[in-house]
């Protein structure tokens, strides 16, 4: 059976979370992204993608969107796309990856 | 003739260069294209210069992230990217990392490319310094800093459309998505620096507008004002332009006219209508050139000039998509996500824009939702200005009933389908833009074209909506047809028979059939449902057709069944409620609060089956311990 869960299971440990984990305000370095192809390229071609730090700047309540800025720019991802993507939290002031 | 393609990532200002470049004479025409319009035009460079002919054909493509097609939208840029003798290749110079993807893709086809960096003078304001020659030699394209809003730099674009030789862009192996980050990365190093500068307040406004607590103070603060702007504005137009112009310009003219034809016939029943104690009753008198000029002129017109000032300055600061994160989640109880406010917004104009905006959903399920919501229950701007011009009269309270159903409507209608249209709809992805004060330069622009379409696209068929309800009366098919639909009209509406003319006329134009209520001497009441009534019941004719090749005709006949169910409930419902049970008060705080309390406590159909599809795919063998920390644990 597959239960309908509250919270984000199965992303703890060696300091991964996703992006509904990591706090507002909070920078992580992309780990993966837990999707099919078209959602890889999706989030690629807005420069999402494994190695890139991106900021998470706020979410609308628990399950709404979460709003990351990627230096120059910044992307809303719903919540089921947000819990997608894997990061790292990364400590102290973050410089413009490039 | 050669074709330039205007290619970029969504929102770099293409379509303002892509005007400055085909300027007046613009010839603006919309392709039928099964998936996302493109606009065209053309540019004529000087003659003078013999190297290359003089007429260009220019291409304003949709915007993509990436030749990677992966929504319906980017496989029209694809396609359109094939096509090309040239491609201007639009760049974001503020967002210069995530542009070049997109360009180095383009590059790779051997296509000739002019690179245009766009919004430069918002660089430098965001201390981005940009090495232009360094750039053009990493890239082995010309490259020309431009300001789309003021069309600064784009005879330079020309100058070094003229000079490109052909084919500039050399064939180059295609290389990996990696090796193409790398790439970028090693351009952006030498080319590009970038110094530290404070936050603006228009920056500090675009985080506020997205947290939760600010952010629907801000909206709430946004939209009450935008609603009192267009209410003042449209009033004191019709005060203080349009009911004086009618008054002592127009309807000197008629009564002359009237007395030219004298004051009877076929030809002053039709142009002129019925004439009153030689007065002239423009709600009443049913002919084109009084009844039809004053609604489009005289209640319409002034409406839908308010609506799109406003409409306009929030797009072009970009306070729109900030609404779709704020109200995501309210909208994927309906089976949309936050993005779908969009189309929906563009409906509360017109629906036709509206329907095709829905082309920015991922989904057929999404856009299925989202056609049918808006059909039934976004009226348009015009429809809108007639229900205020008819009903508004009569209090408030009136406008608040029609209004709050019709929020019900849209609410309980969304949960519904959510829950019964199979499949989930996906979470949004979209990129903020920046706020940006608008210019107000492209904002009467843009203003004049969406009047200019109305008037001259619209007037036609409102002044023809009243000659067929001419027709209709004189040949008895309103009171054949009153007679047939008797018991739905009368029954279950509690309208008179005649006001199946006006649902008749609804097919053609929705604002002609609400002012097809006027003469019929309706209780306020009535007024409140046969004006629900006539915005869910079925899409205008010009709707309708977008609705049809959206969709195909199995969805486009799913829809109008609901339409049809939904509107005889809501109608009958109306007429139940507000006639024994409801006080108009009372009915409008149960209508604004059900579909609320509904939407928050209604599971979420599609969400769980996202969940659930997720878990599959990707938890597949972690199922068990998320069973066991989840449910027993």
């Amino acid at each position: 059976m597959i239960y309908m869960t509250a919270g984000t299971a199965g992303t703890a440990g060696n300091g991964e979370m996703d992006l509904i984990d990591l706090k507002a305000g909070q920078s992580g370095r992309v780990k993966r992204i837990e999707g099919g192809r078209a959602l890889i390229q999706r989030l690629e071609a807005l420069g999402i993608r494994p190695g890139r730090i991106v900021k998470k700047m706020s979410s609308v309540f628990r399950r709404g969107p979460v709003t990351i800025s990627l230096g120059s720019f910044e992307v809303a991802l719903g919540y089921g796309m947000a819990r997608r993507i894997i990061v790292e939290p990364v400590e102290g002031a973050v410089k413009r990856c490039d | 003739m050669k074709r330039i393609v205007l290619m970029g990532n969504p929102n770099v200002g293409k379509s303002a260069i892509f005007s400055h470049l085909t300027g007046a004479r613009v010839n603006v025409s919309n392709y039928p294209g099964t998936t996302v319009e493109f606009t065209r035009g053309f540019l004529r460079v000087p003659a003078a210069d013999t190297r290359t002919e003089g007429l260009y054909e220019v291409l304003d493509a949709p915007g993509t992230y990436s030749l990677n097609a992966t929504c319906k939208a980017e496989e029209v840029a694809v396609d359109l990217l094939e096509t090309a003798d040239v491609v201007f290749n639009v760049v974001d110079a503020t967002n210069l990392e995530r542009n070049l993807y997109l360009t180095l893709q383009i590059l790779e086809r051997g296509i000739p490319v002019v690179i245009l960096l766009n919004l430069w003078d918002e660089a430098i304001h965001k201390g981005i310094d940009i090495d232009v020659s360094k750039l053009e030699q990493a890239l082995g394209a010309p490259v020309v800093p431009t300001i789309g809003l003021t069309g600064k730099g784009l005879s330079d674009v020309i100058e070094r459309l003229m000079t490109l030789s052909l084919p500039a862009g050399n064939r180059t192996p295609k290389r990996s998505r990696d090796e193409i980050w790398t790439e970028i990365g090693r351009i952006l190093a030498s080319t590009q620096t970038i110094s530290h500068r404070h936050h603006t307040w228009l920056e500090i406004l675009q985080e506020a507008s997205v947290k939760p607590v600010s952010g629907f103070i801000l909206a709430a603060v946004i939209l009450y004002s935008s609603l009192r702007v267009v209410t003042f504005l449209g009033e004191g137009l019709v005060d203080k332009v349009f009911d004086p112009f009618f008054a002592r310009v127009y309807t000197p003219l008629i009564i002359r006219l009237h007395g030219a034809l004298g004051g009877q016939g076929l030809a002053h029943d039709i142009l002129i209508g019925r004439v009153r104690n030689g007065g002239i009753d423009y709600e009443s008198s049913l002919g084109v050139l009084t009844t039809g000029v004053y609604i489009d002129f005289g209640v319409v017109l002034p409406y839908l000039l308010s609506f799109y000032l406003v409409l306009g300055f929030l797009e072009d600061l970009g306070y729109l998509p900030r609404l779709g994160v704020l109200l995501d989640r309210l909208m994927h109880r309906l089976g949309l996500h936050g993005y779908a406010i969009l189309p929906m917004i563009l409906g509360f104009g017109c629906n036709v824009p509206g329907a095709l905006a829905a082309r920015n959903l991922e989904s057929k399920r999404e856009r299925f939702i989202a056609l049918t919501l808006m059909s039934i229950s976004i009226p348009c701007a015009a429809q809108q200005g007639m229900i205020v011009g008819l009903v508004g009269r009569h209090g408030a309270i009136y406008l608040g009933i029609i209004f709050s159903t019709l929020f019900a409507v849209f609410v309980v209608l969304g949960v519904l389908q959510d829950r019964f249209v199979s499949g989930y709809t996906p979470s949004m992805i979209v990129e903020m833009p920046p706020y940006r004060w608008p210019y107000w330069r492209s904002q009467g622009k843009k203003l004049w074209m969406r009047m200019s379409h109305f008037i001259f696209q619209a007037t036609p068929y409102i002044l023809g909506g009243v000659l067929l309800v001419n027709v209709l009366y004189a040949t008895g098919v309103v009171a054949i047809t009153g007679h047939l639909f008797s018991p739905l009209v009368k029954g279950v509406f509690g309208l008179p028979e005649e006001a199946v003319s006006a649902l008749i006329i609804g097919f053609l134009r929705k604002d002609v059939a609400v002012a097809m209520l006027g003469p019929l001497s309706l209780t306020p009441k009535q007024l409140s449902v046969g004006a629900t009534v006539m915005a869910v019941f079925f899409p205008c004719a010009a709707t309708f057709t977008v609705l049809f090749r959206e969709l195909g005709f199995v969805y486009t006949l799913k829809s109008a069944c609901i339409m049809f169910v939904t509107a005889v409930a809501v109608g009958g419902g109306m007429n139940l409620l507000l006639d024994n049970v409801l006080t108009p008060v009372s009915y409008v705080v149960l209508a604004i609060l059900a579909p609320i309390l509904l939407a928050m406590f209604a599971p979420g159909a599609s969400e769980c089956r996202e969940e659930r599809q997720w878990r599959v795919e990707y938890k597949g063998q972690d199922q068990g311990s998320i069973t066991v920390t989840s449910g027993r644990n």
